[in-house]
């Protein structure tokens, strides 16, 4: 099939193709691992992150600036 | 093209949305549900394995689950309630001692015993599920809908507490029609993104209906890191539309923050400061810069809004197919402001936030990044961002209109606060297009208010708004920028910023020493400044002081009690005002402000200074240090008929009980002082005044 064949059976083949390869990408077991929390370390995150929620007591003291709660107003809708 | 027309970005071939959103599906880290259900799983077992040493319950939940499987245990483990009693636990294990937000030991216990029997039943549901709650659809990724007829088990009351702590409100028990909207909501979501919208809903275990009631309040939909798998919705779902982007907007959160527990998103360390260092340049910064966001919430939002493009572009494109079903196409955000905000926030993670994130966050950013570009191709130029200003500068024009339209609001007096703004802004406006050589925008400006008078232009404030963004949108060289070099844009972002600044406090008549006090407290990252019921009743009490009087406060901070106290003062200048901070970083921000001269700012230790600063009429109590250790000192420096007022006595339950001893102490001490006469009022954060008698 040449060229011209493949994009008339289907225009989008070469983009498609690099949406699969750009952002599909494969991960081996070494570079998941490189991404994830150590398990050791799960002390020290659950510390740092009951800091964090303490913190947002203190935000919440005008409700526009919660967290991730999106509030509408009379008028405009807020959105993050 | 202006700012106000432009709201869609230019289609895509279906297929091409399609590639897109498996892709966004498949990523075997940052797309595959199942995949980070697993990450999340060998966390929370990871705690239970280090409870189990101590908890004879957490060993039987342990063992429970080891019998089970590694599969099909998403809707138990991912359970709010759950998983909230394993983390909670965990955290006390860890840091004895009261934990806020914390369900209490015991309840945790409670929890791993009523799993582990639900775990040994072969049962898979949420084990909330007990009969009472219905399902929002027949597959294995739809929530069950929280109702508040839930019986107070184990479940039911540990959730009811959380939520309580948090939002200081119950979800609410759903009529038949609101599942029967959100259910539709939930169809028309998987009809538009049939592979995303499974795997978002993967992580939300449990949807509730809220009340307009606590800090849920003008809340149309929200989640929280620490409430993982339930997401909350507003009764005020209008449309199916509506409905499905806010279910998928809170559903990608829980992915986002179940992938968070098992990656390195952000750095470990980086919730232990509170640096602010994005500006979400379309929200308004209202009176405490609002706008200003923390990472987390930074990444989230570009999480949420990289995925809202798709879904607003596939929404946008099969509108009139759908639209006999599921009524006209009504959404938050359509998919070109999806994208332009995606779009900055990724900028600014990569540019201001990339040392606070941990490795998969980096990668993260990158890949989605690329899935944005293959949405629109036709990103802004680097650092362009006046369409962002210009989307906030329109946004705060309807809030004026509300207030202009607004029963209570009184519109004389507010077109009386607003003229002297219009007015600056009409002549930035002018002098900006006259400088770009934009004449017939110029002109527009020109014939609309060039001889108008400030109250004129005040009452026809929302109509100017949109009159000049328009304009500087029309002689904008594209969206992005004003002209070729951007040179220009900086006025354009100064003109936004500063009539934000202004507008905000004007529009809630709000004292503009008080807001400026508010903006440094949130440039510092202070979050104790006194409250604004607090602030009111020391400028009534300031506004008695009688002539030649004087007044101490205790605690400057960053001026916020102050700026209440000199407005309570108004134009009076017989009265000096003495305010006392040992924290110097306060101190000088405090200083920055021009207060009049009866003010006097001192920086040191207030147990040692109040010795040496004379006798006062009305003392403000704030300090911590003397309140509680000095009270006697504060006391002899309240002149006979002089008013105390000490603030925050207050003390939440998950307060230590020292906390609570030394208020005690306070207390007994101002109420049983034979010269005093006290009142504790049960209001904004606990507040005692008290007069000293004559003698």
């Amino acid at each position: 099939m040449s060229g011209q064949d493949a994009q008339r059976e289907h225009p989008f083949k070469d983009k498609l193709e690099e949406i699969g390869r750009r952002l599909g990408e494969e991960r081996s077991r070494e570079e998941l691992e490189e991404i994830q929390i150590e398990l050791k370390v799960l002390e020290q995150w659950d510390q740092t992150m009951l800091k964090a929620s303490d913190s947002h007591d203190h935000d919440h003291d005008e409700v526009l600036s919660g967290d991730h709660d999106h509030v509408h107003q009379p008028i405009v809708l807020e959105l993050d | 093209m202006t700012v106000a027309t432009q709201t869609k970005v230019a289609p895509q071939a279906p297929e091409v949305l399609g590639a897109i959103e498996r892709a966004l599906v498949a990523h075997p880290a940052f797309g595959d549900s199942r995949y980070i259900f697993d990450r999340l799983r060998v966390c929370l077992t990871y705690r239970l394995e280090r409870l189990a040493g101590h908890s004879g319950a957490a060993r039987e939940l342990l063992d429970a689950l080891g019998a089970a499987g590694r599969d099909g245990l998403e809707h138990v483990l991912g359970d709010t309630v759950v998983r909230c009693a394993i983390l909670h636990a965990h955290i006390q294990l860890e840091t004895p001692g009261p934990s806020p937000y914390a369900l209490p030991v015991e309840d945790c216990e409670l929890v791993f015993a009523a799993t582990a029997r639900h775990v040994r039943e072969g049962k898979r549901d949420t084990p909330l599920s007990d009969g009472s709650l219905s399902r929002l659809g027949p597959d294995a990724h739809h929530p069950w809908l929280w109702s508040d007829e839930h019986p107070a088990d184990v479940f039911g009351r540990c959730l009811r507490y959380l939520l309580k702590q948090r939002y200081n409100a119950i979800p609410v028990a759903p009529t038949d029609a609101e599942q029967a909207q959100v259910t539709r909501g939930i169809q028309l979501l998987e009809e538009l993104l049939p592979d995303l919208a499974p795997s978002a809903l993967h992580h939300a275990h449990a949807l509730a209906l809220v009340p307009d009631a606590g800090r849920w309040t003008n809340v149309s939909s929200a989640s929280q890191f620490d409430l993982g798998g339930t997401i909350f919705l507003g009764r005020s779902s209008v449309t199916p539309w509506w409905t499905a982007e806010h279910v998928f907007h809170e559903a990608l959160h829980q992915k986002l923050y179940d992938f968070r527990h098992g990656h390195t998103l952000l750095d470990l360390d980086v919730a232990d400061g509170k640096p602010l260092p994005v500006c979400a340049l379309w929200n308004p910064p209202r009176l405490h810069k609002a706008n200003r966001w923390h990472v987390h919430r930074v990444f989230a939002a570009f999480h949420v809004y990289a995925h809202l493009t798709l879904f607003a572009m596939v929404a946008e494109q099969r509108e009139a197919e759908l639209a006999h079903e599921y009524g006209p196409l009504r959404v938050t955000v359509d998919s070109l402001r999806a994208f332009e905000r995606a779009w900055y926030l990724g900028e600014r993670l990569k540019e201001d936030c990339w040392e606070l994130l941990g490795s998969a966050g980096r990668q993260m950013v990158e890949w989605l990044l690329v899935a944005l570009e293959f949405m629109n191709p036709s990103s802004p130029p680097p650092g362009a961002d006046i369409h962002l200003y210009l989307d906030r500068y329109v946004r705060e024009s309807r809030e004026a209109e509300g207030a202009f339209r607004d029963a209570q609001s009184d519109p004389v007096a507010l077109a009386e606060r607003l003229g002297p703004l219009a007015r600056d802004e009409v002549d930035g406006a002018r002098a900006l297009l006259a400088t770009i050589g934009a004449h017939e925008p110029l002109d527009r400006i020109e014939s609309a208010a060039g001889s108008s008078a400030e109250g004129d232009l005040g009452a026809r404030f929302p109509q100017l708004r949109l009159l000049i963004a328009e304009a500087l949108s029309d002689a904008a060289l594209d969206r992005y920028r004003l002209t070729e070099s951007g040179e220009h844009d900086e006025r354009l972002r100064a003109l936004v910023e500063d009539g934000s600044d202004r507008f905000h406090p004007l529009l809630a008549g709000y004292p503009p020493a008080v807001a400026d006090g508010r903006r440094r407290a949130t440039e510092l990252g202070f979050g104790q400044s006194c409250s604004d019921d607090v602030g009111r009743l020391l400028a009534v009490l300031a506004g008695a002081v009688p002539r030649d009087g004087r007044i101490l406060e205790l605690g400057t901070a960053v001026g916020v009690g102050t700026a209440w106290i000199t407005t309570g003062l108004g134009t009076r200048s017989d009265v000096e005002v003495v305010s006392v901070e040992s924290d110097e970083r306060l101190s000088n921000s405090a200083r920055t402000r021009r207060w009049p001269p009866y003010v006097a700012m001192v920086t040191a230790d207030g147990r040692e200074a109040i010795g040496t600063l004379g006798t006062f009429d009305l003392v403000f109590a704030d300090a911590a240090p003397i309140k509680y250790g000095h009270i006697e000192a504060v006391l002899a420096a309240l002149r006979p008929r002089g008013l105390l007022v000490i603030d925050d006595t207050h003390i939440g339950s998950s307060a230590a009980e020292t906390a609570r001893e030394r208020v005690e102490m306070l207390r007994r001490f101002v109420s049983k002082h034979p010269e005093l006469t006290s009142v504790e009022l049960d209001w904004a954060s606990g507040v005692i005044v008290a007069s000293k008698s004559d003698a």
